[in-house]
């Protein structure tokens, strides 16, 4: 239902009810409506167009609701055979209780803005949702004999800001220079699953042994998970394996454990946190110059926080080809004397303290400086990993596109009697970034993944750059 | 009539309309390819199958581990696979097994007469005793009581706590204690009020549902395991073993083996075990030097003295019986099985440096069992009883007689199992030698390494030197034996890294610290870290 009044205050409502077969029976039926109210002030007020040409104000209320998908309400069996006879088994995912149509509500402020005969535009937006009801997969430990819970009770939070600006900043006959620029940020935060339900995996690499981007119950969406160092509550330095500790992990005799000192960092039992992959702002800004029939347009745009595991910086680190583990190879580390008597300059001490408090003063072999970074398999020695030496901030600015057109004057065209209008471009795209947070040329938009699912970057190819002649033709 | 009135009719009659359109909701969303109930005979079925090993599990956890540990055989260098692949296995799939084990267990108990599900229930309690046994064995503590019963919706059975191997084995003795005391044997049993047995039929598939085999595999097992525990628990483990060997129900005995025989279970592929060895394995496994000692008496072929030895393993690429040493022996990281298929695959080695793990016995489908409780076994474990006084009175005759008959047993079993295997491209009855004669078994049995002369400390690790060298093909309970008696055969050119000498179990699966981190931590605390170099429970 549209209602206006006098053309500047509107009224629109909507109602919907579905009815879906892939729900329990009691819930086929699901309704829900929408409201959106705009008022026009400008119009409104009589405001002087050249001051202020255009201004309105919207609020909108909206519920939208989905089912879930077909059959999986059944209670149902898997079913094979064995040695000629029908097997049967308990499905490996514990379905949730009750299934319910997901339900996401969201409401909407938003703030349009002309001024100067809508030679300056502002339009903002600010947004709050809520969704209810969500269908969600949480990981179980397979000890319970599953190894996730479907949850159908998932509840989210979903706000964020949108902002653009668009300008002609100078407006003369034979020069033109209009900039729009944008600005958005988003904020995921799952609020509750069900009981006995913590984390919902958005991406993983490798398992246990490896990372996983994960919204924890009562977090943002974007955790990094993966293993840390542990560190001393004292002194908040990373703690190293003391003698006893590099006995029973490596199973070595006290002599081997002594001869062992200095050379491996403590490391979290299981997962923590270990960052973010949620971006604070993302953004663009675009200017274009118009002289005559020449115009070039340029761009930008940018990624603000949010932070990356580097797969790639880990290995490069671990193998010795990046270029900043050089430093000991180049004699440019502390007198280390290797075993066959050699003196060398390949030493280092691993910064950290001992379980009793004392600090580190061992020099080792580099080789324990950059093993750490990499080590993701399982010996027969449970795990010593540690994956925040590979988490960056990713920050970044790029030269999207860049473009010169030429638009090929009117009296040519029309004397070719087949096109009305002609133009051609030469078109650079993701041409370099401008800057980038990440070490070693890594990629910053390398991601594994999209979505949510984003923070794992494990090699990735580099960026490609592409530049082109375009010819556009108007008939 | 007022207009308003008739949008109000129109809106109502096209809502009816709709709501209408749900008539055949239910029938549209059924799900038509799975069952949406069942019984508990293709459960059981399902849990059947389970107790075939994993190829990764041998690839890597016995090919890499347990054979080099225990000495059974040689590996040239890691596989391809990574341990904790091997143990992901093994874990999820005893987990992924447990909750049907389960839900069995509630079809059981929600019977009336309890009686007539007699046979069933004992079936059930010994695969569980089964699967259970070999999992603690190998890890160590692990959630059992509790494990496996998300499936009841019930939140706290989502994370369980890690149950003492001890209280697990006293739980599954007892277990296999009332199995073997209430197996009913007769053909058609009834129940006190009359009711009949229910019967699983041929949804029993491994032992085709015989009670009396059920019966004597549950005996054995109580053998077996009260053995296992008698150097840490022997106040419970005498009587159990002395039980077990003079009650009535008897004990596997000569071509009663259990296993798992693919040409019987409805020409069942067994690839597994030739993915383990090839595909995965790269093909790596050798012939150690410390069983080649226990099988000739050098490196001709005249100096062969235990007739396994023409079944268990065979000549290098160039024809040539050449043992690997561990930790001495060098290179040889090649494949040894490169042509999976066709005709006389076993003739391309690869140009091997050393001699290899026979190819009929590894590369067969379909006719070579995988083992799960052999009679020679039990005759091993009845000569250690007898030997060392365990529950019978000590008795070294008696400990004779079995060590005698369970060599016998292996050799048997084997050369029968070599008769019949052939299928198109193995034909090892036609390649294998003939059956041992009297007098080929009168030399194994003089041979100074095999008599049983000398002390009873002599007699003892002669036992442990045969019943180690029976296990060639079930290296896990090498494996047990090895790390319970830490007497088992060691070349003593050997030089084997402390990865194998102190690989005492298996690490917990990774999962376990991502996912049900509270109880894992509290356990590796006890243990002071998730180490292979922990010693289990019955470990000395």
């Amino acid at each position: 239902m549209n209602l206006s009044y006098k053309n500047y205050l509107y009224l629109d409502i909507t109602a919907r009810n579905d009815w879906s077969s892939t729900l329990p029976k009691t819930q086929w039926s699901y309704f829900f409506p929408s409201f959106t109210a705009s008022y026009v002030f400008s119009d409104a007020w009589h405001i002087d167009p050249s001051v202020l040409s255009f201004g309105k104000l919207r609020a909108a209320w909206a519920e939208g609701a989905v089912d879930v998908p077909p059959y999986i309400i059944n209670t149902i069996y898997n079913s094979s055979s064995f040695a000629g006879q029908p097997t049967s088994s308990l499905p490996g995912a514990l379905p949730a209780i009750a299934y319910k149509p997901q339900i996401n509500k969201t409401a909407d402020f938003g703030v349009t803005l002309g001024f100067l005969n809508n030679r300056f535009n502002f339009d903002f937006r600010y947004y709050h949702g809520r969704a209810i009801q969500q269908l969600l997969n949480s990981p179980l430990p397979i000890t319970s004999g599953v190894g996730s819970i479907i949850v159908n009770t998932g509840v989210l939070e979903n706000s964020g800001l949108e902002m653009i600006l668009r300008a002609r900043l100078i407006d003369k006959k034979n020069f033109k220079w209009d900039m729009s620029l944008n600005m958005s940020n988003n904020y995921n935060r799952l609020l509750s699953l069900t009981k006995g339900a913590n984390r919902v995996d958005m991406a993983n690499i490798w398992g246990a042994s490896g990372n996983y981007i994960s919204a924890l119950v009562g977090q943002e969406f974007g955790s990094i998970m993966g293993y840390d160092y542990v560190y001393d509550p004292k002194t908040h330095k990373p703690l190293l394996q003391d003698a006893n500790l590099l006995m029973q992990n490596f199973g070595v005799d006290a002599n081997t454990a002594a001869a062992m000192k200095g050379t491996m960092y403590q490391s979290t039992n299981s997962i923590v946190p270990i960052g973010n992959a949620t971006p604070k702002f993302r953004g663009g800004m675009t200017n274009t110059f118009t002289f005559g029939s020449i115009s070039v347009n340029a761009l930008i745009d940018w990624k603000i926080g949010g932070q990356m595991w580097s797969g790639t910086y880990a290995s490069d680190m671990q193998q010795g080809t990046a270029p900043e583990t050089l430093k000991e190879r180049d004699g440019g580390g502390l007198p280390y004397t290797t075993p066959d008597g050699t003196a060398t300059k390949w030493g280092v001490i691993l910064p950290g303290v001992y379980p009793d408090g004392t600090t580190n003063t061992t020099v080792v072999h580099y080789y324990y400086k950059y093993m750490q970074y990499g080590v993701w398999s399982s010996g027969p020695n449970g795990n010593n990993w540690v994956h925040s030496t590979g988490v960056f901030n990713d920050t970044w600015y790029k030269l999207r596109e860049l473009s010169v057109s030429y638009a090929i004057p009117n009296r040519f065209v029309k004397k070719t009697k087949a096109f009305q209008a002609l133009s051609v471009s030469l078109v650079g795209r993701d041409l370099f970034y401008l800057y980038s947070s990440l070490p070693d040329h890594i990629n910053p938009e390398g991601s594994n993944g999209a979505g949510n699912a984003q923070g794992i970057e494990f090699a990735s190819l580099p960026g490609v750059r592409s530049v082109g002649v375009q010819l556009r033709a108007a008939f | 009539m007022h207009p308003s009135k008739n949008i109000f009719i129109y809106v109502l009659s096209g809502m009816f309309v709709l709501a209408s359109c749900t008539k055949n909701f239910q029938e549209l969303n059924a799900t038509h390819n799975e069952p949406s109930s069942t019984t508990i005979g293709p459960v059981i079925n399902g849990i059947d199958q389970s107790l075939f090993m994993g190829g990764t599990e041998q690839g890597c956890v016995h090919n890499d581990y347990y054979f080099p540990a225990t000495q059974l055989a040689a590996t040239t260098a890691f596989s391809a696979f990574v341990l904790s692949n091997g143990v992901n296995e093994i874990w999820n799939g005893y987990y992924g097994t447990l909750q049907n084990i389960n839900l069995a267990q509630d079809m059981i108990n929600a019977v009336s007469d309890k009686e007539s599900m007699n046979n069933i229930q004992a079936v059930l309690y010994i695969l569980r005793a089964y699967k259970t046994f070999r999992v603690t064995d190998q890890f160590g503590d692990i959630p059992y009581f509790n494990a496996g019963k998300a499936y009841t919706g019930n939140s706290t059975n989502f994370r369980v706590s890690y149950d003492s191997q001890q209280l697990i084995y006293d739980s599954l003795l007892n277990d296999l204690d009332w199995a073997v005391k209430n197996i009913n044997t007769s053909a058609s049993p009834v129940t006190a009020s009359g009711t009949p047995y229910q019967s699983l039929g041929s949804y029993e598939t491994v032992l085709g549902n015989k009670m009396v085999t059920w019966q004597k595999f549950a005996n054995s097992l109580r053998l077996r395991y009260a053995m296992q525990m008698v150097e840490k628990d022997p106040a419970t483990a005498a009587p159990i073993i002395l039980d077990a060997i003079n009650n009535s129900a008897g004990l596997i005995s000569d071509g009663g083996d259990i296993a798992m025989w693919p040409a019987s279970l409805a020409s069942y592929d067994l690839s597994s075990r030739w993915f383990a060895y090839s595909t995965g394995g790269t093909g790596l496994s050798r012939m150690s030097s410390t069983m080649w000692n226990m099988v000739s008496d050098d490196t001709t072929t005249a100096a062969i003295f235990d007739p396994r030895a023409a079944l268990f393993v065979e000549t290098n690429a160039a024809g040539s019986w050449a043992p690997y040493t561990i930790g001495v022996s060098q290179g040889d990281n090649v494949n040894a099985f490169t042509n999976a298929g066709g005709l006389n695959g076993q003739t391309v080695k690869n140009g091997v440096l050393y001699s290899l793990p026979n190819w009929y016995i590894i590369r067969d489908e379909w006719y070579v069992p995988e083992l799960i409780m052999t009679a020679a076994e039990v005759h091993f474990l009845k000569a250690e009883a007898y030997a060392r006084g365990l529950g019978v009175g000590a008795d070294l005759t008696m400990a004779q007689t079995e060590y005698t008959a369970g060599i016998t047993s292996s050799v048997n079993f084997w050369y029968n199992v070599a008769a019949a295997t052939n299928d198109a491209t193995e034909d090892w009855a036609a390649a294998a030698p003939p059956p041992p004669t009297p007098a080929q078994m009168q030399t194994l049995f003089l041979n100074p390494k095999v008599a049983f002369t000398g002390t009873t400390a002599d007699a003892v690790t002669k036992i442990y030197a045969q019943e180690w060298l029976s296990y060639f093909r079930q290296p896990w309970l090498a494996y047990n034996l090895w790390r319970r008696t830490f007497n088992t055969p060691v070349d003593p050119n050997s030089n084997p890294s402390s990865t194998y000498t102190t690989f005492y179990r298996l690490p917990y699966a990774q999962d376990e610290a991502v996912n049900n981190t509270d109880n894992y931590n509290t356990q590796i605390g006890k243990m002071g870290g998730n180490n292979s170099s922990y010693k289990v429970w019955w470990m000395k």
